[in-house]
């Protein structure tokens, strides 16, 4: 074994004997981190990973029975709660459930959904077909929840699919996205999010979204743009509208490094961006070749850019 | 049994604040705050004493994992923030001790440590969120799943093994890795 995998190895014993309640070796913990900055950097990435990865599976992990009549609670604080894109913060060490119990417990316990999770890794696409025919279209690196007792219901949890809706005015589709709640209202729809941002572009017909109380109904050849402080109306053209789905990338006015993501749900490459041109804007249409390592040179061409390719992927440059 | 404004819950954990708090800045250096850790502590126990939490049975458990999560908020608003600015793949050599590169920048390297956790089936992914979702300590996980207590250890080591990308060795005990 390498020294770097013995050190993975170290810090996956640290970070499970660190989340049993009983664990009280935390003068040993700081020695074994501030033994070598590595140790830190890996117990670092580490913890974030398994954080994230931990609030993914939790938000779709049936409520464990919680005794109301708990006494002491181990669990941390929960002002990581406070942060509005997070719906559940999860510690690290001891009783997720106990810090968030009446969370978990009211909203899974007394809703009926069997939710399932369908992941895309970075380049790879999935349709699926929902009973009633309605079909959507995941994006690379997507994860989508969808609910075995509801076929008119799908939750995008992060990236991007496009919906082909067969219409039912009497049991209407829903999508959940983040803390807003779409409503088909006869349509053709794509739908983009990452942490900061949610897109909501409409081919054909009306989407009705909600979020907070409010409510607006976006058209075909509109978009709606979503950030944590604001929610933005514009024009669109219908024919952009999911055009990633024909191999067309669309973009208009978008910041290089929103671009870079985009390419990089599309490819499966790891794209780079030097902060110089990080917020460049780019009117394009990238055409995605069968091949996508033949896309540096069109990148090239249509950017104005340089594209040095490493082994860990591509980064944009400046052309000069 | 919420203990609001209780004064035997402000001096216990109060107590064990003052009494640790260097400690919580020695943990918080380690955990790669740098000279921000007096500061941190400070924010940490501002936090804490607004917080209404009811009686808390590890006082000093509390502290390090309350230190530890913010950290991890740290970490990642850093790497957000190096994303929105552009970040060169390459050396991203950064002030503190070690590189923002290091830490995992992408949504999709989390992606795949999902699915590679779920590729392990269910009662790995059920081992993992009883231990790390409800806390539920390993022998009670054991108890309740109907399982050996080194059943649900190898469980949580592969879990973990996975999450960090480290190759699955299910098959035959090779408990060091040696194939890698």
């Amino acid at each position: 074994m390498t020294n770097e995998q013995q050190r993975t190895h170290q810090a996956i014993d640290w970070l499970i004997r660190q989340q049993d309640p009983a664990f009280a070796d935390w003068a040993a913990l700081t020695e074994w981190l501030e033994a070598d900055a590595a140790n830190s950097a890996e117990f670092a990435r580490l913890a974030l990973v398994d954080a994230e990865v931990a609030e993914s599976v939790a938000a779709t992990a049936p409520a464990r029975q919680i005794d109301r009549n708990e006494g002491a609670h181990a669990g941390a604080p929960g002002w990581l709660w406070e942060n509005a894109r997070r719906r559940w913060a999860v510690p690290v060490g001891a009783g997720l459930a106990a810090a968030c119990a009446l969370f978990l417990v009211s909203e899974q316990v007394t809703s009926s959904r069997s939710l399932y999770a369908v992941v895309t890794p970075p380049g790879v696409r999935q349709n699926v077909m929902l009973s009633g025919g309605t079909i959507l279209a995941l994006n690379g690196g997507t994860r989508m929840m969808l609910d075995h007792s509801d076929a008119r219901f799908a939750q995008l949890v992060d990236g991007e699919a496009s919906f082909d809706v067969v219409h039912d005015a009497a049991q209407p589709f829903r999508v959940e996205v983040g803390a807003a709640q779409l409503v088909d209202l006869g349509t053709r729809f794509n739908i983009r999010k990452t942490a900061d941002v949610t897109e909501l572009e409409v081919a054909e017909g009306a989407v009705q979204y909600s979020v907070k109380g409010a409510s607006v109904r976006v058209d075909a050849g509109q978009e709606l743009r979503a950030t944590a402080n604001e929610v933005r109306l514009a024009k669109v053209d219908r024919s952009a509208v999911g055009a990633w789905r024909e191999g067309r990338l669309v973009f208009d006015s978008e910041p290089l490094a929103d671009v870079a993501d985009d390419l990089s749900r599309n490819t499966g490459k790891r794209i780079s961006v030097d902060r110089r041109i990080a917020t460049m804007p780019v009117t394009a249409v990238v055409q995605m070749p069968r091949n996508f390592d033949d896309l540096p040179p069109q990148l090239e061409k249509l950017f104005g850019i340089k594209v040095r390719s490493t082994t860990k992927g591509w980064i944009l440059t400046p052309s000069d | 049994m919420i203990a609001r404004g209780d004064a035997r819950r402000s001096t216990g954990l109060k107590g064990v604040y003052f009494a640790h708090r260097q400690d919580l800045v020695r943990f918080l250096r380690a955990r790669g705050a740098g000279d921000a850790a007096d500061d941190l502590v400070q924010e940490l126990w501002l936090k804490l004493s607004q917080a209404k939490v009811g009686p808390i049975a590890d006082p000093l458990g509390y502290l390090y994992r309350a230190a530890s999560n913010l950290m991890i908020e740290r970490h990642r608003s850093a790497v957000r923030r190096e994303r929105r600015e552009g970040e060169y793949a390459a050396d991203g050599r950064e002030d503190g001790d070690w590189s923002l590169d290091q830490l995992v920048t992408a949504r999709q390297e989390i992606v795949r440590a999902e699915q590679r956790l779920r590729a392990l089936g269910e009662r790995v992914l059920r081992v993992f969120v009883m231990f790390r979702v409800d806390g539920v300590p390993q022998r009670d996980i054991a108890a309740e799943l109907g399982i050996s207590l080194s059943a649900v250890e190898k469980d949580l080591q592969r879990a973990y093994r996975a999450i960090a990308g480290l190759r699955d060795e299910a098959d035959a005990g090779d408990p060091d890795g040696r194939r890698l």
